[in-house]
Parts: C-alpha cells; structure tokens; sequence
C-alpha cells in the first residue's frame, strides 16, 4: 500500500517535472527584439490611456458648462477652462514623463542584451510618434476644444 | 458827515438790490429740459468712457495673445484671457451700474417735478440704449479675445 502511493507520488513529480520543462524553456530570457516589443506596446498602452484622459477630461468640462445658467459671464467660463486646459496639460507631462522613463529603462535592458541597433530604433521612433500624436491631440483637439466649448456657451 | 454817510448806505442798498436780482436769476431752479440734457449727457459721456476703457483692456489682450512668449503654455493664454475677460465683464457691470444710477435718479426727479412724460421717456431711453451698446460691446471683446486665443492654439 505504502510503496504504491510512493509510486504514484514519484509518478506524479516525474510527470509534472516533464511537464513544466518546456514551459520554463518556452519563457526562457526574450530576445531584444521581444524587449523592444514590449516596449513599444507598454509606451502605446501609456499613450492610450492618456488620449482617452484628455477625451474625458473635455467632455466633463462640456457637462460642467453645461451645468451653468445662462448668461453666466465669459470670464467665469474661461476661469473654468483654464483649470481643465492645465489638468490636460498635466496628463500629457505625466505620460510625457512616464513614457520616458520606460523608454529609458528599455534601452538599458537592450543595451545589456547588446541588442541590434533596430531594437533600440523602434523604441525611440515609438516614444517619439507617440509623444508626437498625443501632443498634437492635446493641443488640436483638446486645447481647441475647450475654447469651442467656451464659446459656444458665450453665443448663448 | 452823517449825510455822506446816509448816501453811502443808500448806494449800498442800491447796488445790492440791482445785482441780487442778477444772481438769484442764475440760480433759479433748472428746467425739466435742462435736468434731462446733463443727465442724457452725463450718461454718454460714462457709455464713452467705459467704451474706451474696453477697448483698451480687449486691445492689450489681443496684442499679449499674439504675441505669446514661445515658452509659455496654452493653459497660461487661457488664464490670461480669462483674467482680462474679468476686467472686460467688470468695466461693463460698472458703467451698467453707473449709467442706470443717473438715469434711474434723473428720472426720479423728473417724476418729483411733474416733467413732461416724453422728458422721462427720453431719459429712460438715453439710458436703456447706452447699457444695451455696453452690453454689445462687452460681447464683441469677449468674442474678439476667444476667437484670438482660438487663433493662438491652431497654431
């Protein structure tokens, strides 16, 4: 009895062993092209994140203004939307800053790995675009868009 | 002596009985017409002088705006707009208040002194048109300093 639950323990042990074997090979260390993927879509999920922040933060200010009587002064409108311009602007130098830091800790574990130069390329080219594309969203459309609002509520 | 005396005093009165008449003349009481025209004129000249103000204010905004340092950020030309747009709103309720304080007392008396109904009603009117310019005026810089920061985001 005793040396038959043995045996089915060892069983176990050495089917489990087998097992687990090519999962441990399969996430053995990822190359630097792996890295520099994981990356760019850390960076691109940072960036999403923040572009979707932007969106909310104009529509909650569309609603606040929507909120107010009206013939409510331009001023107070405007006072307003100098508050939701700079929390825009806070969501941008925050991802800014975060995007960097990542961009920055990617390059140091590509540079360990002695990746090739088109790892480190596609890294700096994501950081960059997306920088670029969530900068122009935040002055073109969620700076612009804020001022809209304001004046459709002053033609009230 | 006494008789020169007498003379004198006599001159005296004379005098003063010729020129009293004369100044209580000047300060006989202003017409109905003349208490409407200073308040009608003291009305315009505060609409004139608010406009100007406003234009002033409106005017240093759009040049600060279209001048915008490179470095400085759009939530800072918001604030900007805003601080001067508070000045814009703060002239306009000003000149309103002060307008309709002389209008309002103008007519008052005009009532007290049982004007004519057409004298009040030119008042009431002088008055009503110089706080709706004010108000249309207040609109135009407002809208003026959006449409120019408006300009400075798209860049």
């Amino acid at each position: 009895m005793r040396s038959g639950r043995l045996a089915l323990a060892m069983a176990v042990l050495v089917g489990g062993a087998a097992w687990c074997a090519p999962m441990v090979w399969a996430r053995g260390p990822a190359t630097p092209s792996e890295v520099a993927q994981e990356c760019v879509d850390d960076i691109n999920g940072l960036v999403t994140s923040a572009g979707l922040a932007l969106d909310e933060e104009v529509g909650a200010f569309d609603d606040v203004l929507d909120d107010l009587p009206v013939g409510t002064p331009v001023s107070q409108y405007l006072k307003l939307g100098t508050s939701a311009s700079t929390r825009c602007e806070k969501i941008y130098k925050q991802t800014e800053s975060k995007v960097n830091k990542l961009a920055s800790k990617c390059v140091a574990k590509l540079t360990r790995l002695d990746a090739d130069p088109s790892a480190f390329t596609s890294v700096e080219s994501a950081r960059e675009s997306m920088l670029g594309a969530l900068g122009t969203q935040l002055r073109y459309s969620s700076y612009s868009n804020i001022a809209v609002v304001i004046q459709l509520h002053a033609d009230l | 002596m006494v008789k020169k005396r007498t003379w004198g005093v006599v001159a005296m009165v004379l005098a003063a009985a010729m020129i009293l008449p004369l100044a209580a003349d000047a300060r006989m009481p202003m017409s109905a017409e003349e208490i409407a025209a200073a308040c009608i004129e003291e009305m315009e000249q505060i609409s004139e002088d608010t406009h100007i103000q406003l234009m002033t204010v409106t005017n240093d905004l759009v040049f600060e705006l279209e001048n915008f340092p490179e470095g400085a950020t759009i939530p800072q030309a918001f604030k900007l707009t805003a601080t001067e747009s508070a000045k814009i709103d703060k002239l306009v309720a000003s000149g309103i208040s002060r307008i309709e304080k002389v209008g309002t007392k103008c007519i008052a008396k005009l009532i007290r002194m049982d004007a004519d109904s057409f004298i009040q009603g030119d008042v009431a009117t002088v008055r009503s048109e110089s706080t709706q310019a004010l108000r249309d005026v207040q609109d135009l810089a407002q809208d003026y300093g959006l449409a120019t920061l408006q300009t400075l985001i798209d860049g």
